[in-house]
């Protein structure tokens, strides 16, 4: 008994340790972001939102923040229906090569950033399109798109195959049977999709880095705000920032674990 | 005859090389009670998802209502299926199930909404309409799919193994439900199964399949009584089955026996001739073999008693003759019971002559 108290509590202080070790910077640049002082330095010099007003005239700031929110959006919308479309398809077919098809689906986020971003450079500047805000967008909607078929594929798989037939049987057709089957059973995935997508493509540096060119999105603008001088605005940008992402996953969370429910109920059948 | 309702006109299919369904054909009539029974993976469900439009022929035709209907998807086809696992939407209360095929027939709400209601009522589920489907016992669920497939007023039902799931209480009772509604709507029902008490219990006709082949279309008491071959004998058990060749023809329709256990008469089915020296398979229902401890001119072969099985009201009796063939017989409890026969014993298996059957294939 006494070991397992031992181990117990070594194990909870291990997991504990290394929250505090990934936690303590984002909290720091939280608590800095609120304070008054030039330099982050302790004692601290007291409560502020000075660095917030900073940011909110900051035109490039306010351009930055637009961007990201414009990518996000379409990426997210885009990446979903990709995504779904991928995941649908490996749900619903057979097909000659469909292994290789779904390595070929599931390989961008397993390419290194930095070797992504500039095949993405190299490609869209020669068709033209480096430098314009499609380019992050098309950028992120690549790395994006596995993120979102691996969600909806994990809830397609806890879909009895034969639904999709027993509405054909019941006079669906396939159009119908997808509006009126597929799509009911899988829209927590797909939301959670959508919020995982986006919180994805806030939070990308490298890629939107090589190809934005002067359309800068958020966390570009911080890096070139950091070459400048070390200024606590950034803190105030990343507080913002980690609070997006930080609330998109939450909520992607939130709708997969509400679905994890369901099956359970199924189960019973 | 009146026109068939469904007719499998050589229909055959594959999947790759693997031949699931032999060329079969088969006519089903309005308002029959048809079950297809084999053992799994005998090709009953690809039958079945083949007149659903699931499945789509290798070759053959399949015709309802006079009309090729291979080309037809499921959704243009009027052949709702109650699916083995029932496959109700879990997304979808009780009522909406219920009502998802006249939704997809373009029904206005209120009019779709009430028609469902009326079966679910039915069906005695009228205070589960808005239920989840999570919220419900296995038999309600039953009926719940029953309803959903009823619904639209079909002219031919078809049922995977539907009962398969529920202990046996609620089978029967199950059974007594779709008979009562089979003979209410006046519709066709088409019913896969694997258990010979389902089929037997519930079909006007029954399809006995085996490895993709039909080996006999009967009414229950046919199958029983005349089966076709070894393997219908087998299956419908209780029979007991064996080899011989014919020595003499005795008077119309009996033939005289050669077979390793003594020569002895047996029947012809109609229709069915033999030759002088043909090979054949004498079949003999455990339940028309007597038993006496002293010999009778009905006595055909002393065996010995190996073992015995209580069975209710009758008593299976096993018995080994002198050569190694073992008999299965049944006798009344009472009967068997004043014969005090103790196992290694010696017993006289006798039967009348009508009652060998020789089966019209081997």
């Amino acid at each position: 008994m006494n070991e397992h108290r031992v181990i117990n509590f070594m194990l909870r202080s291990f997991v504990a340790l290394v929250f505090l070790f990934i936690l303590t910077p984002i909290i720091g640049s939280f608590v800095f972001s609120f304070n008054v002082d030039r330099f982050p330095s302790l004692p601290l010099g007291g409560f502020s939102l000075r660095w917030y007003e900073a940011i909110a005239t900051d035109p490039q700031v306010w351009q930055a923040f637009k961007n990201s929110l414009l990518v996000g959006v379409v990426v997210s919308l885009v990446s979903t229906l990709l995504g779904f479309t991928a995941a649908y398809t490996d749900f619903r077919y057979h097909f000659f090569g469909k292994s290789v098809y779904m390595a070929l689906a599931l390989l961008p986020p397993t390419i290194p950033v930095v070797i992504l971003g500039l095949a993405m450079l190299a490609f869209l500047s020669r068709v033209g399109l480096s430098g314009e805000l499609h380019a992050v967008m098309i950028s992120h909607i690549v790395m994006c798109s596995p993120f979102a078929m691996a969600v909806i594929r994990m809830r397609l798989a806890q879909m009895d195959p034969q639904l999709e037939a027993a509405a054909w049987n019941l006079g669906a057709s396939q159009w119908h049977a997808m509006r009126f089957v597929i799509l009911p059973f899988t829209v927590p995935s797909i939301f959670a999709a959508l919020f995982v997508t986006m919180a994805v493509s806030f939070d990308e540096f490298a890629v939107a880095w090589f190809v934005s060119g002067l359309n800068e999105t958020v966390p570009v603008r911080i890096l070139n705000t950091l070459q400048g001088q070390v200024s606590p605005t950034i803190n105030a940008i990343g507080t913002i920032v980690f609070i997006t992402t930080i609330t998109l996953t939450t909520i992607a969370q939130i709708l997969l674990m509400s679905r994890q429910q369901k099956p359970a109920d199924g189960k019973r059948s | 005859m009146t026109q068939p309702l469904v007719v499998f006109d050589n229909v055959a299919k594959h999947f790759g090389s693997f031949m699931a369904v032999e060329p079969m054909n088969l006519e089903i009539y309005k308002g029959e009670f048809v079950a297809i029974m084999g053992s799994s993976g005998c090709g009953k469900t690809t039958t079945l998802r083949m007149l659903a439009g699931l499945d789509r022929p290798s070759s053959g035709e399949i015709r309802l209502n006079g009309q090729r209907i291979n080309d037809l998807y499921s959704w243009q086809r009027d052949t709702p299926l109650v699916w083995q696992n029932l496959a109700l939407f879990p997304f979808l209360n009780v009522v909406e199930n219920v009502e998802f095929g006249l939704r997809m027939r373009g029904m206005a709400k209120a009019a779709r909404r009430k028609k469902a209601l009326q079966w679910l009522e039915r069906l005695d589920l009228g205070e589960f309409a808005t239920r989840d489907i999570s919220m419900l016992s296995g038999g309600q669920r039953q009926r719940v799919a029953l309803a959903r497939s009823l619904v639209t007023e079909p002219s031919i039902l078809l049922l995977d193994e539907p009962l398969s799931a529920l202990d046996a209480h609620l089978s029967v009772r199950m059974q007594a439900v779709l008979t009562g509604l089979q003979k209410d709507l006046g519709i066709t029902f088409v019913y896969v199964t694997h258990s010979q008490s389902e089929a037997f219990a519930m079909a006007d006709r029954v399809v006995i399949m085996s490895r993709g082949r039909v080996e006999q279309i009967g009414s229950p008491k046919n199958i029983f009584l005349e089966p076709h071959n070894r393997f219908v004998a087998e299956f419908v058990g209780g029979k007991n089955i064996f080899a011989g060749v014919v020595l003499g023809f005795i008077d119309t329709g009996v033939v005289q026996i050669d077979s390793p256990h003594g020569r002895f008469r047996a029947r012809l089915p109609e229709g069915r001739t033999v030759a002088l020296g043909e090979k054949v398979t004498v079949c003999i229902g455990a339940e028309h073999i007597d038993l006496t401890t002293q010999p009778t001119a009905d006595s055909r072969l002393p065996c010995t008693v190996v073992g015995e099985e209580f069975n209710g009201s009758m008593v299976n009796v096993y018995l080994e003759t002198r050569d190694g063939l073992e008999l299965q017989v049944q006798r009344p409890n009472a009967d068997y019971h004043a014969l005090e026969l103790k196992a290694g014993q010696t017993v006289h298996a006798g039967w009348a002559d009508t009652r060998a059957l020789i089966l019209r294939g081997n």
